[in-house]
């Protein structure tokens, strides 16, 4: 409670409790003024969104759990928005839904701090900087693309693009390839697309349900141990 | 379909179907954009990657913007970053508080546990097939670039190097390579 006594006015819930009388005209400007700090704070938490997520994006690469220490620093100790547990909670919801996972949380943060309103402008925040440098990364590419330097520069930079793919590659598969089966799953999905020229898109659905399938069996096979136990 | 509406359609795909982002995604955007839609050939895809992994943030965003440039201009670039982010922030919009309530659901991780080893096959698969398009691996090798690819692959795993930085260190080892060989 903000206020205590006779006009209590609760300020979280942006509801007026009055246990006494007033006049009208009172009650509706005290309404008004509480309405007005609490435009003004949701004003400057999206604000603080937006600017937090314009400053991360342009020097976080590869997006993605590198954004974790930078949120932290300004959202935690600085703010106190969030806590900590929250964050890396936030993170664990934005691997379950499709897309880039910085830009997922950015959606995700703003829409638990302020609503779909925060969710827009934090969502804008994050892509932003990087649309911004990657237009002119574009633009300049474009206009130098058959120059002898750029073609050498491209000519080292290829086998290191395959590299740092295999790398990420690897990096997962230490997450997520955690018993026989995972990986027979990884080796199968391999064959589909190589061999058998499978669509990426189907793959994907193909894992999931077998995913759901094998749990589903698991789940069976448990309850019918415990029958007959 | 014009290309405006294409690339708008294929990107809202690879939003909708791309879990695991990252690399995860190439794949799929490598698949409709130089094998359903042939507006790129491979050597051309795999450059686009290359400065889409060298530039900050979200390497789908980058991808996107870099598609959406070079087929049509601004417009392109701005249609492709949108239509590749909106399928996931319409889905948190839509179902936030739900996530976190069925986050731990059997059915959802069951489903994650199919998915996370699929993610890995494809990055694979994305590795792969780009080192066969560069002569890398295959019936035509290119000896000197495998061994850039092998010391790159132990720099990024062995050293605490920015990624980034190795990037621009072996586009400049390919100038010099071009240039003294």
């Amino acid at each position: 409670m903000a206020a205590e006594g006779k006009n209590a006015v609760d300020i979280n819930n942006d509801k007026q409790v009055c246990t006494g009388e007033r006049a009208p005209e009172e009650r509706r400007a005290l309404s008004q003024s509480i309405k007005r700090s609490y435009e003004r704070g949701r004003f400057e938490t999206v604000s603080v969104l937006f600017w937090t997520f314009f400053k991360i994006s342009p020097v976080t690469f590869g997006g993605g759990l590198a954004v974790i220490p930078v949120l932290e620093k300004e959202l935690v100790e600085r703010r106190g928005y969030i806590t900590r547990e929250e964050i890396i909670d936030l993170f664990a919801a934005a691997q379950t839904v499709p897309g880039a996972i910085a830009v997922n949380v950015a959606t995700f943060l703003g829409y638990r701090l302020v609503g779909p309103l925060g969710a827009i402008m934090a969502t804008f925040g994050a892509i932003l900087p990087t649309f911004s440098i990657m237009l002119l990364l574009s633009i300049f590419y474009l206009s130098v693309a058959h120059h002898p330097l750029v073609e050498a520069a491209m000519y080292g930079l290829r086998p290191a693009i395959v590299a740092l793919i295999a790398f990420a590659g690897v990096r997962v598969a230490r997450t997520a390839l955690i018993d026989r089966l995972t990986v027979g799953i990884a080796a199968g999905t391999y064959v589909l697309l190589t061999f058998l020229h499978f669509h990426p898109v189907l793959v994907i659905f193909l894992g999931g349900g077998f995913g759901l399938l094998v749990g589903w069996w698991r789940r069976w096979r448990q309850a019918v141990r415990g029958k007959l136990n | 379909m014009p290309v405006f509406w294409s690339l708008m359609v294929t990107f809202l795909i690879v939003g909708v179907v791309s879990f695991g982002g990252g690399y995860a995604m190439l794949p799929i955007i490598d698949h409709m954009v130089v094998g359903t839609e042939h507006w790129f050939d491979e050597r051309q895809f795999v450059d686009m990657i290359a400065l889409a992994s060298m530039a900050p943030g979200p390497i789908a965003v980058n991808a996107a913007v870099m598609v959406g440039y070079q087929l049509i201009g601004f417009w392109g670039a701005l249609v492709a970053a949108t239509a590749v982010s909106l399928p996931s922030f319409l889905l948190i919009l839509l179902f936030a508080r739900t996530f976190f309530k069925y986050r731990t659901h059997p059915n959802f991780v069951q489903a994650f546990y199919g998915l996370r080893p699929v993610i890995v096959g494809m990055i694979f698969y994305a590795a792969t097939s780009f080192a066969l398009r560069n002569e890398l691996i295959g019936f035509k090798i290119d000896w000197t670039a495998l061994s850039l690819l092998v010391v790159s692959f132990l720099m990024f795993w062995r050293t605490r190097l920015h990624p980034a930085l190795i990037l621009l260190m072996f586009a400049f080892i390919g100038v010099m390579v071009r240039y003294i060989m």
